[in-house]
C-alpha cells in the first residue's frame, strides 16, 4: 500500500528486515541451546548425577503465538485465547530463521512459511497420533500443539512469532564446575584375551539413565566383520569399523548408547559395553559435546559455520538497503533539481534582470527630464 | 541537462554540497579501511567476504583448540612411554639380579638378601605402572579406570588386579588417546601369554635334582571348550619312574591335577635313555608344553600356577629365590623368573612400540595442522584483509578528488553576477 517514502522504509524495516535479524539470532540460540541440553543431559556430573541443562531450556509461550486483535476481525473459534495453540521444538536441526501464519479455512490449517511464502496444509484432525495426541502440525522441526482440544471457526488466523523471545532470554544454569556433566554414563570394555587389533572411537550414551536391560551387552565377534549379541540372541550382525553400532538395533528411534570401533577383530573378541564404572576421570560427554560441531544444524550447515551464514544474510539485507537508498537519492536529486529549475531563483538571472530594470529606469528617467528640458525651453521661448 | 539549462542557484550549491559530503565520506571509509588493515570492516562492505573470513575464524579457533588438546595428549603419551622405558630398564636390572641368584654356590642367606634386593625393583616397577601424567590422570588407564589402576597384591587366585576397562582408545586425524592400555602392557591372561610359576615339591630325603622349563603355549591353541582353561592351576605328580622293564630306558608316568577342575585330571609318561638325565615334555594338558630335566622321584609334584600379571611373576621371583630351601629350589625359581619376565617384557615392548607409533602420529598431526591452519589464515586475508598498496593508492586519489571538489566549489561559489554590478 506505501510506495515508497520513510514511512514504508520504517515499515520494512520493521517488518522484514529487524524481523529476520532477530529470527536468524533466535534460532541460532535456540539451536544450540536444545543440542547442547540435550547433549549435556546425557551425561554425569562429579557427584554421579545425571546432567541437567546447559542453557536455560527453550520455552515456547503466549509471547510466540499471536492473535488478530481488535479493531481488526476477531478469532471465533474455540481455540483461542487460553486455548490458543502452543508451540514446540521437535528437532532442533531442521528449524528455519522465520515466521509463519496459520490459518483455517474448509477445515483445513493452511500455514505460510512468512520468510519465503512456502505453504503446507494440514487437517484440523491430524491424521497420525505418533507424534503426540495434541499435535496439529509439525513443520520445520516444530510442533504446534492444540493443548486444550479447542477448535478453530472459518477465517480464525494465528502469527507464530517461535524464534522471537530465544535470543533476549538465553543465560547459563549454574555456575559451579561440579554440575557440568562432563562424564559419559556408558563404558566399553574389551576382552582382556582379545588378539585382533579393535581399538574404541567412541562410546556415546543415547539416553539417561540407560535402560538396565541395555547394559552388560556383550559382543562376540565370529569372524573379522561379523559379530553377536548377547542380548539379540544368535541373530549375526555385520562389523563395519568407524560405522557407529546402536543398543537399539531396529532403528530411530535410538536409545540408550552407540559404539564406534576400528580395526579388525579376532574370531572370539569380545567387548562389553557397560555402565561407567570410573566416572571421576571420564570426559567421554565433553567429548560429544565437541563433537556437536560438526552436527549439520542450520539449513544443512554446521554448528560452528552457523554465525557465519547469519553475518553474511544480514550483510546482504543492510547491503540492498544501501544500494535502494542510493538508488532513491539520485531519484529525488533529479527530481528536486528539475523542480528548482522551474521554481528555483538564479542569482545571475535575478541580477541580470535587476540590471534590465534598472537601466528601464534610468532610460525612462532620463526620458522624463528631455521632456522636462523640452517643455521647460517651450515655456520660457514662448513667454519672451 | 542539455535540454534543460536553467539552474536553480541554491540547488545547485545543495547539490555541489552533497557531493562534496559524499566524497568526504568515502574518504572516510578509505581511512577506515586503512588505519583497521580491513577490506570489510562491516559485513555490508562484501557480505560472501565477510561471512568467508568469518568460517576462516572459526576453522582457526578449531585448529587451535585441537591442537592444545593434542599436546596435552602428546605429553601424556610421550611420559607413558618414558614410563614403559623405565619400567623395561628395572626389569632388565631385576632379571640380571635374578640371574646372579641362581649361582649354586649361594647360601640362604645370600639369596635372601637378593630377594630383598629385587623387592626394590619390584615396588618401583609397581609404582611406575600406577604413575599419573601432569593433570594427576593415570597413564596406562586404558577406556577408563580408577585413579589407581593396579591393586594388590590380593588373596588368590587374582592376586593383582587391573581397576579399569581394558582396551585402546583409537587415534583420529586431530588427536591421539590421552592413555595407553594397561591391562594389555602389565596384565596376563593364560590363554594368550601363558605366564605360568612352575614350583617343585621334592619328595625329603630325594636329591632334589629336578627342575622344569617355563611353560610354553602349544601354537596354535587348541580351540575351545577342549583347550587351556583360563586360572585353572595344574599339579603334575610323578607317579612312577620305571627302569626296569625296557633295559636302558627309564619310563617316567605322572598324574596331572587340575584346579578347578574343568576338563582334567590327565595322566601320561615319557621315556628317555637311562644314561642321561631325564629331558622330557609334559603335554598332556590341553593347550601347553613344559620340559622337566633332571633326576624325578616318585612323589615328586611340580604345580603349575597361572600367573595374572608381570607383578605376580616378580613376587613369585622374590617369594621361591628367597625361600629357597636348596640350590636346586633357586635355580627353578630363577629360570621361572627369567622365562616369564622375557614374556613380560615383550608385552610391555609391544605397548611402548604403541606409544612411539601414537607420538609419531601426534608429530604428523602436528605438522598436517600448522599447515592447515596457514591455509586458513590465507583464506582469511584474501577474505577480509586490504591489500595496503591498492588502499593508499585509492586513498591518494580519493584525496585528490576531494581536494579538486572543494576548490572548484570554492571557486564557482565567489562567480556571481553581483560582483560586476556594484
Amino acid at each position: 500500500m506505501l510506495g515508497g517514502g520513510e514511512v514504508s522504509g520504517l515499515l520494512r524495516f520493521q517488518n522484514s528486515d529487524l524481523n529476520e535479524g532477530r529470527n536468524l539470532l533466535g534460532r541460532l540460540t535456540m539451536a544450540t541451546t536444545t543440542a547442547m541440553n540435550a547433549q549435556h543431559r546425557l551425561g554425569l556430573d562429579l557427584d554421579g548425577n545425571v546432567g541437567g541443562d546447559l542453557f536455560s531450556p527453550i520455552t515456547l509461550g503466549t509471547s510466540n503465538v499471536f492473535e488478530p486483535k481488535a479493531p481488526a476481525a476477531l478469532n471465533t473459534g474455540s481455540m483461542s485465547g487460553a486455548a490458543a495453540p502452543t508451540l514446540s521444538v521437535s528437532d532442533a536441526t531442521k528449524l528455519v530463521a522465520s515466521d509463519y501464519e496459520m490459518q483455517f479455512a474448509g477445515g483445513t490449517f493452511t500455514i505460510t512459511r512468512r520468510s519465503d511464502g512456502a505453504v503446507f496444509t494440514q487437517a484440523q484432525v491430524p491424521p497420525s497420533a505418533t507424534a503426540g495426541p495434541d499435535v496439529i502440525a509439525e513443520i520445520d522441526g516444530l510442533q504446534i500443539h492444540n493443548p486444550l482440544a479447542g477448535a478453530a471457526n472459518p477465517g480464525d488466523r494465528f502469527l507464530l512469532k517461535p524464534f522471537s523471545t530465544s535470543a533476549s532470554n538465553i543465560s547459563s544454569m549454574f555456575s559451579t564446575p561440579r554440575a557440568l556433566a562432563v562424564a559419559s554414563p556408558v563404558a566399553a570394555t574389551m576382552g582382556t584375551a582379545n588378539t585382533g587389533s579393535l581399538q574404541q572411537i567412541s562410546v556415546s550414551a543415547r539416553s539417561n539413565p540407560i535402560s538396565p536391560a541395555s547394559l552388560g551387552v556383550v559382543l562376540t565377534f565370529t569372524g573379522t566383520n561379523t559379530y553377536t549379541r548377547s542380548d539379540q540372541g544368535a541373530t549375526v550382525f555385520t562389523y563395519t569399523p568407524g560405522q557407529a553400532i546402536e543398543a537399539t538395533v531396529t532403528g530411530p528411534p535410538l536409545a540408550d548408547w552407540s559404539l564406534t570401533l576400528q580395526g579388525t577383530p579376532k574370531v572370539g573378541d569380545t567387548v562389553t559395553v557397560n555402565s561407567n564404572l570410573f566416572p571421576t576421570l571420564s570426559a567421554g560427554n565433553a567429548h560429544a559435546m565437541m563433537d556437536l560441531r560438526d552436527v549439520a544444524m542450520f539449513d544443512g550447515a554446521a554448528l560452528t559455520d552457523g554465525y557465519a551464514g547469519l553475518i553474511s544474510q544480514i550483510g546482504i539485507r543492510t547491503q540492498s538497503a544501501d544500494y535502494a537508498a542510493l538508488v532513491s537519492a539520485s531519484i529525488a536529486t533529479n527530481v528536486e533539481r528539475d523542480r528548482a529549475g522551474v521554481s528555483g531563483v538564479n542569482l545571475d538571472e535575478e541580477a541580470a534582470s535587476l540590471l534590465q530594470f534598472q537601466q528601464a529606469y534610468q532610460a525612462s528617467a532620463k526620458m522624463i527630464q528631455v521632456a522636462q528640458n523640452i517643455f521647460d525651453t517651450l515655456i520660457q521661448n514662448l513667454g519672451r | 541537462m542539455a535540454s534543460f539549462v536553467r539552474l536553480g542557484s541554491a540547488n545547485a550549491y545543495d547539490t555541489a554540497l552533497s557531493n562534496i559530503m559524499n566524497r568526504q565520506s568515502s574518504l572516510a571509509n578509505l581511512q577506515e579501511n586503512l588505519t583497521s588493515g580491513k577490506r570489510v570492516v562491516r559485513a555490508s562492505d562484501d557480505p560472501t567476504g565477510a561471512a568467508q573470513a568469518e568460517r576462516a575464524i572459526t576453522r582457526l579457533a578449531r585448529i587451535q583448540t585441537d591442537q592444545r588438546a593434542l599436546e596435552a595428549q602428546r605429553a601424556s603419551i610421550s611420559q607413558a612411554e618414558a614410563t614403559l622405558g623405565d619400567v623395561n630398564t628395572a626389569l632388565q636390572s631385576f632379571r640380571e639380579l635374578a640371574a646372579t641368584a641362581g649361582n649354586a654356590s649361594h647360601t640362604a642367606q645370600e639369596r635372601l638378601s637378593i630377594a630383598n634386593q629385587l623387592k626394590g625393583y619390584r615396588d618401583q616397577i609397581f609404582a611406575l605402572a600406577n604413575r599419573q601424567d601432569t593433570n594427576g590422570l593415570p597413564l596406562f588407564s586404558a577406556l577408563g579406570s580408577a585413579l589407581t589402576p593396579f591393586v594388590g597384591p590380593q588373596g588368590l587366585p587374582q592376586d593383582y588386579t587391573f581397576a579399569g576397562q581394558p582396551g585402546q582408545v583409537a587415534s583420529n586425524e586431530v588427536s591421539i588417546p590421552y592413555t595407553l592400555d594397561g591391562d594389555r602392557a602389565f596384565m596376563n591372561m593364560p590363554t594368550r601369554d601363558g605366564v605360568f610359576n612352575v614350583s617343585l615339591t621334592t619328595v625329603a630325603g630325594a636329591p632334589h635334582e629336578i627342575r622344569s622349563s617355563g611353560v610354553t603355549l602349544v601354537n596354535p591353541l587348541p580351540a575351545p571348550p577342549s583347550g587351556l582353561s583360563s586360572n585353572s592351576s595344574y599339579a603334575v605328580t610323578i607317579t612312577g619312574v620305571d627302569t626296569t622293564s625296557v633295559p636302558g630306558t627309564t619310563t617316567v608316568t605322572y598324574d596331572i591335577a587340575e584346579n578347578p577342575n574343568v576338563l582334567g585330571p590327565f595322566s601320561g609318561s615319557s621315556s628317555y635313555p637311562s644314561n642321561t638325565p631325564a629331558n622330557f615334555a609334559v603335554t598332556a594338558i590341553p593347550g601347553l608344553s613344559i620340559n622337566i630335566r633332571g633326576a624325578p622321584v616318585v612323589g615328586d609334584v611340580l604345580t603349575l600356577d597361572p600367573r595374572p600379571s608381570i607383578f605376580s611373576v616378580l613376587d613369585d621371583a622374590i617369594r621361591d629365590i628367597g625361600n629357597a630351601p636348596n640350590s636346586n629350589a633357586s635355580m627353578q625359581a630363577v629360570g621361572q623368573a627369567l622365562h616369564n619376565v622375557d614374556i613380560g617384557m615383550s608385552r610391555i615392548s609391544a605397548v611402548r612400540g604403541q606409544a612411539g607409533d601414537l607420538l609419531n602420529r601426534a608429530d604428523r598431526i602436528s605438522d598436517n595442522q600448522d599447515k592447515r591452519s596457514i591455509q586458513v589464515e590465507g583464506d582469511r586475508v584474501r577474505a577480509e584483509d586490504l591489500d595496503m598498496i591498492k588502499g593508499v593508492s585509492d586513498f591518494q586519489n580519493q584525496q585528490t578528488a576531494y581536494q579538486a571538489a572543494l576548490q572548484s566549489y570554492a571557486q564557482v561559489q565567489k562567480l556571481s553576477l553581483f560582483n560586476f554590478i556594484s
